[in-house]
């Protein structure tokens, strides 16, 4: 180096034939490897925390809360979550309170909720400790229970598909002005179809009928929502399409008939949930988690769990089943 | 004490009106380089020992009203070349063109005992950078290429965003927040494979210019800063070239006179051909294989410019660029073929006439055209004995078209005023995204309507010097944005201020109001062409900036050096963001049959404040420039980190730039930059968990972790040798001299525990992009 510079500085052209073992020796050195770990030092630390799941609602049979505990990045590759078994893990409204028991089976707290009745409209407080880790969290169960108004069913043709029909099938409901609301939406179609049976059992009826269940799907912006900007309107939910093409058997014989199964709808079931706020943020930033995306800004999920994570949330459920 | 100030007012205001009582007498024309009669911006233009004076405009052109007088001494002044004196008799109205000598940088020694007046303590402008393109060509560069916004990056109040990228984050404002223009046009992407190279040829450029705050009135529609570049004319004198060879690419440059050299043309190519070179190595390689890959990546641009005097008055130029990035892969066998790949590019077209309406009142009228598309597409072909059997493709895309009609007057009344005037119509369509999905499949058309919108701006400045010691830059903009059912008005008020306490010392201080009607939206903050360009909707509005800075100014003739110190706060509304979880490319649902874009997206706020440090020297054997910078910046958006403030990825505490120029000889330059920058905000899990069936991602708050900091240092040598018929340079640098492993990102990774044989542990590994890279290239000019 010291003898290649003063020949770079007088220009002496000569000099050039000492550059290709100078940018061999340059380029080797930089082509040592470029992915590096960095020291456990830099790395951000933490520790494991309480996970606590438990969504309260009033039309729900059973009071459930999971418990496990989250695990630093940092540490051991593998991870399966951990339930704690052997936690105190308490309920109250302010007015009394019970003390859920662990169940193994369903390595989950549970408990009837007829021993402890979750009411609409009231505040409940949810505290949980391993012996070692405590947290507490609080939630008001929403006061309306917001049924789907009507709804909307149409079906058309397929072409090229005889028989074969597309229905579009869409739910109303009415927000109630003046509070924030917060819904998330379910439903399934019970699909009813002939099954073919040419040679039924004396006594049988001639024609069995399947039954299915289609669940109405939806990317997570049509079926969780909020009345932000839209307080006392008139929802939509997503216009659900679905495709019934049956099955066509040929005549088996000459004069015999044609069997074509005829799908069709027989029973819709939608479901309108009103979610309290924290279980609407919670869920909104659960389903759009795509951490994996390196093009997508990762997605913080928010936690109501106080020293904790997880969600502590309430809903009520309005229902519409119209047999068709 | 309040007494006495209001009697030197008097007395100042007195003597001001005393002056203007005199007799005055205009004296204009154009200043121009001798020889290829190119026209010069920012000429000073003085007399001496008196308070008057101007600087030429963009075209070249000056009007300076002074008192009469049998004989005064005239200046022209431009760094980079020899200043010319002229005694004249300011006895009527006269017109005076001059023409300024190239300056060679060691006789530039011996005649800098002649003191110039580019000062910038001279100067109302403040947070204005100027790079002389000549500097530029001798600062090192990544792979030899030479790159304006990279060589802008070096200075303070700009920051560059990730390693090799030429983005430009400008007092805490996004890579969007930049109003790039080139001959008044609008430039939406300024970079070739993927972000590494601008889309600007350094030879076909005349002036570059970056303004940074204390924003004239006649800029507007960007926040943070304008970065306005000029192509060269052309020489009028006789047919030149320039070009290079280099690893990456090549390019030309041919310049000339022509219509009896009442006009010049000019132009400028550049391609890369590193996918001609590896074509046969490919090639090769697969020899024997079924399947043929051909991958292909090349960028090319053309600048081409000409210009025509149709007499003494009126000026007529037309200007364009047009550049492309195409990268593309082929695979191929007996049975299918898929081909995929990215394309981008810019097309910018400037038809102005420059007309000389008196003395003292200039006018140009441009008609711009700017377009900017990228493309993704795909196609997949099943084939059978030679015969395409089935066929699938896929075709994404994004558009931006601008016609723009833009009036600007630059009228002189009197000895203390110059105004500018003027205003400018862009009407903008926006196609945001286009899917476009036909084969095997069901045909798919998703397409976000076109959006067509009109950007307006109506604005008047005024460079005015009340007393002698104090000049101010009064303007104001008034600007306006129609979407389909809303207008958006927004007045501008700009203000700056230069007060000379003492000898080639000033005290400045700006206000600027701006308003910015386009956004990006961008995932990896790396300049990706998947950025997406998006217009102020009746539900998006229009990102609003405040700044105020304050500085201070101070020229030293021995050193010849300015030396500027400057503090900055500026707040940001209404600044856009994706969503958490959100991307370019969110067709979501079975129904979708339109994208909004505006669902993905999510407006905040944000500030930044901080102070920058400058050193420079512009010409002399020894040139270069320390620029420091220590900045503040952080974003609050209600739907991003639960809405508490975090501070943005490319905030940055530190941030340092050293370059040096060293004319050893007339055949020998050296030269140097080191730059120190702290690491990035990033956002990072720090742990994992379980919850309703889902193992999701721990985060603390959002970009909490810091990268590790940037440093690198860049090292070139050049030798120049004059032949018969031409000049030759060879170049031969260092890019990052000391293999620093810069951080390019980070990625979690599993790995076995030293400690614990059998364990598998995660680590934090980072990924480096360029490690010491040697590049040689080759220099001409005729």
């Amino acid at each position: 180096m010291k003898r290649i510079l003063p020949y770079f500085l007088s220009g002496k052209t000569s000099a050039l034939i000492a550059l290709p073992a100078f940018f061999c020796s340059l380029w080797l050195m930089g082509c040592e490897t470029l992915v590096d770990d960095l020291d456990r030092s830099r790395l951000p630390t933490s520790t494991s925390k309480l996970v606590v799941e438990c969504l309260l609602s009033p039309q729900s049979d059973v009071i459930r809360v999971v418990v496990t505990e989250s695990q630093p990045l940092f540490g051991p590759a593998s991870y399966s979550p951990t339930f704690i078994a052997r936690a105190s893990v308490v309920l109250s409204d302010g007015e009394k309170e019970i003390a859920i028991p662990y169940v193994d089976s369903t390595f989950t707290y549970t408990v009837d909720s007829g021993r402890f009745p979750i009411e609409a409209g009231k505040k409940y407080r949810l505290s949980v400790s391993d012996g070692v880790r405590s947290v507490t969290a609080s939630c008001v169960v929403p006061r309306e229970v917001i049924a789907p108004r009507d709804y909307e069913l149409d079906s058309l043709p397929v072409s090229d598909n005889p028989g074969a029909r597309r229905f579009r099938l869409q739910f109303r409901w009415d927000d109630p002005p003046g509070i924030k609301n917060y819904y998330s939406v379910f439903g399934y179609a019970t699909i009813r179809e002939a099954v073919y049976n040419p040679d039924p059992p004396a006594g049988e009826p001639d024609t069995n009928y399947h039954y299915r269940q289609h669940i109405l799907q939806h990317d997570v912006r049509g079926i969780l929502v909020s009345d932000r900007n839209l307080d006392g309107t008139t929802f939509r939910s997503p216009r659900y399409e679905l495709s019934l093409y049956g099955y066509h058997v040929n005549p088996s014989g000459p004069g015999e008939p044609a069997f074509f199964s005829h799908p069709t709808i027989a029973r819709i079931h939608y479901e309108v949930r009103n979610l309290d706020e924290n279980y609407y943020r919670f869920y909104y930033a659960y389903n759009n988690a795509d951490n994996d995306n390196p093009f997508v800004e990762p997605t913080l999920i928010p936690s109501n769990i106080e020293g904790g994570l997880g969600c502590f949330g309430a809903y009520t459920t309005g229902v519409l089943d119209v047999e068709l | 004490m309040h007494r006495s100030i209001y009697v030197i007012f008097f007395i100042a205001t007195l003597k001001c009106l005393s002056a203007e009582a005199q007799e005055k007498i205009t004296l204009n024309g154009f200043v121009r380089e001798t020889g290829s009669l190119e026209l010069l911006p920012g000429v000073a233009v003085f007399l001496e020992d008196s308070p008057y004076g101007t600087a030429t405009n963009n075209y070249g052109f000056y009007s300076l009203t002074v008192p009469r007088s049998d004989s005064a001494i005239v200046h022209f002044s431009f760094v980079g070349y020899e200043r010319t004196t002229l005694v004249v008799s300011l006895l009527a109205d006269m017109k005076m063109d001059v023409s300024l000598s190239p300056q060679d940088a060691l006789e530039a020694v011996v005649v800098s005992e002649k003191k110039q007046r580019d000062k910038i303590s001279e100067s109302v402008q403040m947070s204005r950078v100027e790079v002389p393109i000549g500097q530029i060509k001798k600062i090192p560069a990544f792979f030899g290429e030479k790159d304006v916004l990279k060589v802008l990056q070096l200075m303070p109040g700009v920051q560059k965003g990730t390693e090799g990228q030429t983005g430009l984050y400008v007092r805490g404002g996004g890579p969007d927040q930049n109003l790039i223009i080139l001959d008044d046009a609008t430039v939406y992407n300024a970079s070739h494979l993927f972000g590494f190279f601008s889309v600007f040829n350094s030879d076909a450029l005349k002036s570059v210019e970056l303004v940074k705050g204390g924003f004239p009135a006649r800029y507007g529609g960007r926040l943070s800063s304008v970065v306005e570049m000029n192509m060269k004319e052309g020489s009028k004198e006789k047919l030149h070239g320039e070009g290079g060879i280099g690893l990456i690419s090549s390019r030309l440059t041919l310049e000339g006179p022509w219509g009896k050299k009442k006009g010049s043309f000019l132009v400028s190519g550049r391609r890369t051909y590193i996918d001609v070179l590896a074509a046969p190595l490919i090639a090769r390689q697969q020899a024997g294989s079924n399947e043929k890959v051909r991958p292909g990546y090349h960028f090319y641009d053309l600048n081409a410019k000409m210009n025509y005097d149709l007499d003494e008055r009126n000026k007529l130029y037309v200007s364009g660029y047009f550049g492309q990035d195409r990268f593309s892969v082929r695979v191929r066998s007996a049975y299918d073929q898929n081909t995929s790949g990215l394309r981008w590019g810019n097309a910018t077209t400037t038809l102005r006439w420059n007309r000389l309406i008196s003395q003292k009142l200039f006018a140009n009228t441009s008609l711009i055209y700017s377009h900017f598309n990228f493309n993704v597409f795909s196609n997949q072909q099943e084939r059978y004995n030679g015969q395409v059997t089935d066929e699938f493709s896929l075709e994404y895309s994004s558009r931006i078209r601008d016609f723009s009609l833009k009036a600007d007057f630059d009228y002189y009344p009197d000895t203390r005023h110059a105004l500018k005037f003027g205003l400018q119509a862009t009407a903008h369509r926006f196609t945001p995204s286009a899917l476009v999905v036909t084969g095997n499949f069901e045909d798919t058309d998703i397409r976000a309507k076109p959006v067509q919108s009109l950007e307006t701006g109506l604005y008047v400045e005024d460079t005015w010097q009340p007393v002698n010691n104090l000049r101010t830059n009064i303007g104001f903009r008034l600007s306006a944005f129609q979407t389909a059912s809303k207008t958006y008005w927004r007045p501008e008020p700009r203000l700056s201020a230069a007060l000379k306490l003492a000898t080639d010392f000033s005290v400045k201080a700006s206000y600027a109001q701006m308003n910015q009607y386009v956004h990006l939206l961008s995932n990896t903050g790396l300049g990706l062409p998947t950025d997406l360009w998006v217009p102020t909707t009746d539900k998006v509005a229009p990102q609003q900036s405040g700044q105020v800075a304050i500085g201070l100014a101070k020229d030293l003739n021995r050193p010849d050096l300015s030396i500027s110190l400057e503090g900055y706060y500026k707040d940001m509304r209404n600044i856009i963001s994706y969503k958490e979880g959100a991307s370019f490319l969110s067709i979501e649902g079975e129904n979708a049959n339109e994208i909004d874009w505006e669902e993905n997206i999510t407006a905040g706020k944000g500030w930044s404040y901080g102070a920058e440090f400058l050193v420079q020297k512009k010409t002399g054997r020894w040139s270069g420039w320390v620029g420091y910078t220590l900045s503040w910046t952080q974003w609050q958006f209600p739907e991003l980190n639960f809405g508490k403030t975090f501070y943005p990825r490319y905030d940055r505490r530190h941030d340092l730039s050293v370059v040096g120029i060293f004319e050893v000889n007339k055949r020998i330059t050296l030269s140097g930059t080191w730059v120190y920058g702290t690491g990035n905000a990033m956002t990072l899990p720090i742990g994992r968990y379980t919850v309703f069936g889902s193992t999701v991602s721990e985060y603390d708050q959002k970009n909490a972790f810091r990268a590790e900091p940037y440093h690198r240092m860049d090292l070139a040598i050049q030798f120049h040798k004059k032949k018969k018929r031409h000049e030759r340079t060879w170049e031969i640098g260092l890019y990052n001299t000391y293999n620093r492993k810069n951080p390019f990102f980070y990625a979690i990774d599993s790995k076995e525990d030293p400690a614990n044989s059998g364990q598998q542990v995660n680590v934090l590994t980072r990924y480096s992009l360029f490690p010491v890279l040697p590049s040689v290239s080759y220099n001409f000019k005729f």
